[in-house]
């Protein structure tokens, strides 16, 4: 009977242990996978960041959002690419730097509708979005 | 007559001296920690820079929740845990360069960049060798500096100490284009 409680707490460790294991290396999940909470217009969002902050992070931040609107600016960076949306404010617009790897820049043109999945990062003169990837 | 000209041509000079500002929404700051344990590494292509050529002034400003990591783990703790970026979701980096960099000129040049860094409420004096490059409208930086997490009040649980450099290792990479 011991024997049997001691061999039953082993394997549970065993699993506590794997489990532990697992979640420690769980790679960081790309936003391409998951589904968006919100769907919003680059301008909307814009303009519900600029109005106030701490109002937009409470609906916005960390959460996946799928964002449309007209690209104003791609700027390459060394691995990724970011791609400026246009708000109907000058001061700034939507920034999404764009991680995954099923679309070019090349293919993405100034002046084009576009929609962009992303996680929401915050407010730094543009809305920000990391971990992108471009919805065909 | 000539003297018009002249006038004419240090006015410009003058007014150019003062609109050397270069510019980037997507810098590149990353950071690295190497231990025997663990590698770990973050980038954050969203970075926020500004050069000054004129008044030799430079500037960035990142959002902590821009880095990204590897492991989805680690990005829950350095948010949640280290930095607290709900509480402080910004970071930024103020200063001047000292060093000759001739714009009408392509190419590298070696400058020693000295300002404040602003992490997790708390602001560090910091000096480091950086490089700027000349390269027609662009303005290239680059840099690598160490810092302590301890020097930015920042407590790593005794039990993972172990996993994370004492002094992490920062790069920035900044292409800046000439704001007309």
């Amino acid at each position: 009977m011991r024997k049997k409680i001691f061999f039953s707490i082993g394997i549970f460790m065993l699993c506590l242990v794997a489990y532990a294991f697992y979640l420690y290396n769980k790679p960081h999940t790309s936003v391409a996978a998951m589904a968006p909470a919100i769907t919003i217009s680059a301008a909307d969002l814009y303009a519900a960041y600029a109005q106030n902050e701490a109002a937009a992070n409470q609906r916005f931040l960390d959460k996946v959002l799928l964002v449309k609107g007209t690209v104003s600016d791609v700027a390459h960076t060394d691995s990724t690419f970011t791609i400026l949306l246009e708000s109907n404010d000058i001061a700034g617009g939507v920034s999404c730097n764009v991680t995954a790897k099923n679309t070019t820049p090349a293919s993405i043109k100034n002046g084009e509708p576009v929609s962009i999945k992303g996680r929401c990062t915050g407010f730094l003169a543009d809305v920000m979005l990391a971990d992108c990837a471009v919805e065909k | 007559m000539k003297k018009i000209l002249l006038f004419l041509l240090l006015l410009m000079v003058y007014c150019c001296s003062y609109s050397q500002v270069y510019l980037t929404r997507t810098a590149y700051v990353g950071f690295f920690s190497k231990t025997p344990a663990e590698d770990i590494k973050a980038v954050n292509n969203q970075v926020y820079a500004a050069v000054d050529a004129g008044k030799k002034n430079l500037a960035f400003s990142l959002l902590l929740k821009g880095f990204t990591f590897t492991k989805e783990l680690m990005q829950e703790h350095f948010n949640e845990n280290y930095v607290e970026s709900d509480k402080y979701p910004k970071a930024s980096f103020s200063g001047t360069y000292t060093g000759d960099v001739d714009l009408t000129k392509n190419g590298v040049y070696n400058v020693t960049v000295q300002g404040n860094l602003t992490l997790h409420n708390i602001t560090k004096a910091i000096t480091t060798p950086a490089t700027l490059e000349v390269k027609d409208t662009h303005l290239i930086g680059t840099a690598t500096f160490k810092a302590k997490p301890e020097d930015f009040n920042i407590t790593i649980p005794s039990l993972v100490r172990g996993k994370i450099a004492q002094e992490i290792t920062v790069n920035i990479n900044a292409d800046c284009t000439l704001k007309q």
